[in-house]
């Protein structure tokens, strides 16, 4: 007995310490919180273009994941050809890149001397980096992968037959995908969804390195806690609380109807 | 709207070569052990899958032809298909489920609609129109899987096992439907089972496949009477030999003299004997029929009031005897007996 009860809690007590570490800080965040001063610090001027950059390119960010990335998820899901595992590969790779370094590759790309970015100023005189359009880019990089991934093996799961009947039905390709596919995959394109916007939200090295910390422009809310920290700690941890409860909604909602 | 198909293809291990015709109006049931082909038949019409040679031909047009490279997309051919599970749209109700097909098909919401009820009041469905497919009994949800196909006005009416995934009860109820709907049909109805009763009870024409090939066809009444190949027999329930005639009344199988009434001229011949005909003995009866042969009891299997029972001996039998017998003559596997079979009972027949 007394052997067992030791064994046991040689498992617990790394688990509990565990639990520890997680919640230590986010209850020291909350903690060390104003909370009487906390409407006037939201209200900030740094802190409310911030929100806003963040909700709208997030926003923006997660529209392009879904017109590209649900039809991406289908041709990983569906296509037998050899190259499709290579092509799934090479989606999971922003997955593990370090952010700065998929905001280095992007300024490669897109920025004025980059390999795309440079005809698109001499031939549209676009320029993409320092702008919210970047913000936008640099979140949709490594918000992308999440999304396809998450729909795709919902897709997978969804009975191939589906496909054929609805062709012998008269459904052409696109109206299957719209009428059939599309609907059967929602908790996957809704897990997926969320997935992808909490991690576009919380974006951080590819933004600074790509489209800058331009307050009001392209300093989105996790610069703007970052370059608070120093200046006007009670901001931060304002914002910072902010970006919390964002997150534990998006995690309550998923748990409830899409995880497990 | 006739059909005229000639299907070559490879598929793993599956070398389909099956020719397949069918006037408008037939019901044709295509029966044959797991991996024959039939399914992939089926796939093959729907355009689901390519010919490799040959041809299909639906009333008057072309839908598969590798050597004139022509090749029409399942969503252009006029086919409805209704496989084991009833595989409806799990998002859409019932009324939107049967209006898919005419909607795909560019047909307007309304008549799309009115059209569904059509088909769906056909099948006694009128009061489920509104309600999702997990809210139907399984034998419910394969009749609006019918009703779906059948809203496209087919040319060919696939059904793949239809049946084969509901409980007895609902599947006598459903194939009852089935059948009366089916006769109201005027395209050619294919149906892949290998359920004997399906085959019987709702065909006008059986085709028989093995191994991708043919190995039989004709109607109910023609394939019960002389069945060619065992696996057919099988099906309609009858003991299968193949033998050669020795004289007008006897024939040789595997070594041993079996007697009928009569034996047709050519040396090759079929026997068919029904199970119910098979009599069983503990000793040798004496004055027995000259049909009288030492078996030894392989499985026996109770249906009712009557047991099967499986005899290997000079030739593999089936013998069908009372529960009564049973237990008179306390069967079990292994025991040796005595199989006679009365000679007006045997009927052989050219192969």
């Amino acid at each position: 007995m007394r052997s067992l009860r030791w064994s046991r809690a040689g498992l617990l007590i790394p688990a509990w310490v565990a639990i520890a570490f997680l919640l230590v800080p986010l209850v020291a965040l909350v903690l060390k919180a104003d909370w009487t001063g906390m409407p006037a610090q939201l209200a900030k001027p740094s802190v409310v273009p911030a929100l806003r950059l963040s909700l709208v390119t997030t926003g923006a960010a997660l529209v392009i994941c879904a017109v590209l990335g649900t039809p991406l998820a289908w041709l990983l899901a569906r296509s037998t050809h050899r190259v499709t595992p290579w092509l799934r590969a090479l989606v999971t790779v922003p997955l593990v890149l370090p952010p700065v370094v998929g905001g280095v590759a992007l300024l490669m790309a897109y920025g004025r001397e980059g390999v795309v970015g440079r005809t698109l100023l001499e031939v549209a005189g676009w320029s993409i980096p320092f702008t919210p359009v970047a913000v936008v880019f640099a979140e949709t990089f490594v918000a992308l992968p999440f999304y396809v991934l998450a729909v795709e093996g919902s897709m997978r799961g969804l009975d191939i037959r589906y496909d054929g009947l609805a062709a012998t039905l008269g459904a052409s390709p696109w109206r299957t995908f719209r009428t059939v596919v599309v609907p059967m995959v929602a908790p996957g394109i809704a897990s997926g969804s969320a997935l992808a916007w909490a991690r576009a939200l919380g974006e951080f090295g590819a933004t600074i390195t790509f489209a800058g910390n331009f307050p009001g422009r392209t300093q989105t809310a996790p610069l703007a806690v970052y370059v608070a920290l120093e200046s006007d700690p009670q901001a931060a941890i304002a914002l910072s609380l902010v970006m919390l409860l964002i997150s534990v909604l998006i995690l309550g909602a998923l748990r409830g109807r899409w995880l497990r | 709207m006739s059909l005229q198909a000639e299907i070559r293809l490879t598929r793993g291990l599956l070398h389909l070569g099956l020719e397949l015709s069918a006037q408008p109006g037939q019901i044709i049931a295509v029966l044959g052990p797991n991996g024959s082909g039939k399914t992939t038949l089926l796939h093959t019409l729907a355009g689901l899958i390519r010919c490799q040679q040959g041809q299909v031909q639906v009333a008057g047009s072309l839908w598969d032809c590798p050597a004139r490279n022509v090749w029409m997309p399942p969503a252009q051919r006029r086919t409805g298909l209704v496989l084991a599970d009833h595989l409806l749209f799990p998002h859409l109700s019932v009324i939107e489920n049967v209006g898919f097909g005419p909607r795909s098909r560019g047909v307007p919401k309304a008549n799309a609609r009115a059209r569904a009820r059509a088909e769906l009041d056909a099948l006694g469905l009128s009061d489920r129109m509104e309600v999702r497919p997990r809210e139907l009994s399984t034998g419910q949800a394969q009749k609006v899987a019918l009703a779906r196909a059948l809203a496209t006005d087919p040319a060919l009416l696939l059904l793949d096992e239809p049946l084969s995934a509901l409980d007895p009860t609902t599947r006598a109820q459903t194939r009852a439907d089935l059948s009366v709907r089916l006769r109201g049909f005027d395209g050619i109805t294919i149906l892949v089972t290998h359920d004997p009763l399906d085959a019987l009870s709702l065909a006008d024409r059986l085709v028989f496949v093995e191994s991708g090939h043919l190995v039989q066809e004709g109607t109910p009444q023609e394939v019960i009477a002389r069945p060619r190949d065992p696996y057919v027999a099988q099906v309609v329930g009858l003991n299968f030999l193949r033998g050669r005639r020795i004289d007008d009344l006897q024939v040789d199988v595997a070594g041993t003299t079996v007697v009928a009434p009569q034996v047709p001229s050519g040396t090759a011949v079929c026997v068919t004997i029904p199970p119910s005909a098979v009599a069983l003995y503990r000793m040798r009866p004496q004055g027995s029929p000259r049909n009288t042969w030492p078996v030894t009891v392989s499985d026996i299997l109770l249906i009712g009031q009557t047991a099967r029972v499986s005899l290997t001996g000079p030739f593999a039998l089936v013998a069908e005897v009372t529960t009564a017998a049973v237990a008179e003559l306390r069967l079990g596997v292994g025991q040796e007996l005595w199989a006679t079979v009365k000679a007006t009972e045997v009927h052989a027949y050219p192969a």
